[in-house]
């Protein structure tokens, strides 16, 4: 049995622990609801985007702008990897990046070339691990998505779609399904499903354009592939203070744990010792 | 008297919803003044001042935008404007100062422009409609 002392150093060096994953759990915990409220604030923007857009390639000829094309046979295709910049939440990264890599062997075996962008420090480091073709990447971003981080880095690979380099982009991130769920998520942005198309015709006629149909329609799907990719950032984010305050919860819990059991072997080797003493003095006064 | 629905979202949240009597907007052509039961269209705007005249009432909101898109269909008017500034809390000598060194900065690089000029150039107009914005709120609240 170890000594009181060394006993005592470890209980304290566990409960300074437990310290610091109680207030990571604390601060998570306030962080969820803003990351929530603003995953929440960005749809309505997403939404009428698609509406718009959606009203828009109905009313144009589907060649009227390279972003509507689909593609014959997939040939390269760019993956967007969103993740978390720190770590300590739990198995979000982990999962998403092994979501990742599953995809990304599926399209070797496929002989399809695969083009990476990744948002978050801890995809960007997989990647790099993985030995992808890194074509842009956005790191600290934060707890607020920002838009302006998000268009620098993103502005390449649609490029890429639009001059037919890609054939197809697809999105990782963890969407958030609730405070104890977060589910890594492998979607399609482009080309652009029916799903994204759909549209309840009321109004079939066209629109006057200003400047012109085309410009518009450019704009407006870059808009729209932008503010989708915004919204999954806000999603990944939402789900990155979630999955950690679950996870610095069960530390803090398993702590407790540990503290609890130490002090029982510690209360128990001091029972020990003094028993001890007491029968070597008793074992001495009748030996006299 | 008419009305219309009038959305303004940015791409982080939701700002105005609400029934206007006519809207202004700073169209990339031009500015456009839209009234109810206007003909559908998409207009790409630059960046300004959108002002919304609502109903029964003297004084229009402003918003300062830095650009987007207004969809108009079936008497409803929809803004997706990248950005929306406050007005509220807009300082004028502040922004005169802002709009100096734009100005100064976009004046040393001469006729070469690059992807910074165009930044600052960008952050320019939205100074303008900034200061266009504090302009029009001081002759509102004159004429009240």
């Amino acid at each position: 049995m170890a000594a009181g002392k060394e006993i005592r150093t470890q209980i304290k060096s566990v409960q300074s622990t437990q310290k610091i994953t109680r207030a990571m759990q604390m601060v998570a915990t306030s962080k969820m609801r803003k990351t929530q409220d603003r995953m929440r604030q960005a749809r309505p923007y997403a939404d009428k985007v698609r509406e718009v857009m959606a009203h828009l390639a109905q009313a144009t000829e589907k060649s009227a702008s390279p972003f509507l094309r689909i593609p014959a046979q997939t040939k390269r295709v760019g993956i967007i990897l969103i993740t978390a910049d720190k770590g300590l939440c739990g198995g979000l990264n982990t999962n998403a990046i092994k979501l990742f890599a599953e995809k990304l062997r599926d399209y070797k075996d496929q002989n399809v070339e695969v083009e990476v962008c990744t948002l978050g420090q801890k995809g960007l480091v997989a990647a790099n691990r993985l030995k992808v073709n890194v074509v842009s990447s956005a790191v600290s971003l934060g707890d607020v998505p920002q838009m302006e981080k998000l268009i620098g880095p993103l502005t390449g690979i649609f490029r890429d779609f639009h001059d037919e380099k890609l054939d197809a982009v697809y999105v990782v991130y963890s969407k958030f399904v609730n405070t104890m769920k977060q589910q890594p998520i492998f979607e399609q942005i482009l080309p652009l499903s029916d799903r994204d198309l759909r549209v309840e015709s009321k109004y079939p006629w066209d629109y006057i354009y200003e400047p012109s149909a085309e410009e518009v329609l450019n704009q407006l799907v870059r808009r729209y592939l932008e503010s989708v990719i915004y919204q999954c950032l806000a999603d990944n984010m939402a789900s990155e203070q979630a999955s950690r305050m679950i996870a610095m919860r069960s530390a803090t819990d398993n702590a407790g744990e540990a503290i609890h059991q130490l002090s029982l072997a510690y209360n128990k080797s001091r029972q020990a010792a003094i028993t001890k003493e007491l029968a070597e003095i008793c074992a001495g006064a009748a030996a006299v | 008297m008419t009305t219309m629905q009038v959305e303004l979202v940015s791409s982080e949240e939701h700002i105005f919803s609400g029934e206007a009597e006519y809207v202004v907007a700073p169209g990339s052509e031009g500015e456009l003044g839209i009234y109810p039961h206007h003909i559908s269209l998409i207009n790409k705007l630059k960046p300004g001042l959108f002002r919304v005249k609502l109903p029964q009432k003297e004084i229009q909101l402003i918003y300062v935008i830095s650009g987007g898109f207004l969809e108009v269909q079936g008497n409803k008017v929809t803004v997706l404007a990248d950005v929306v500034e406050r007005t509220d809390d807009l300082d004028e000598a502040k922004l005169l100062e802002q709009k100096r060194i734009a100005e100064e900065k976009l004046k040393n690089s001469g006729a070469s422009m690059d992807k910074d000029d165009a930044k600052s150039y960008a952050a320019l107009e939205l100074i303008i409609a900034q200061l266009q914005a504090v302009d029009y709120m001081r002759k509102q609240s004159r004429r009240s």
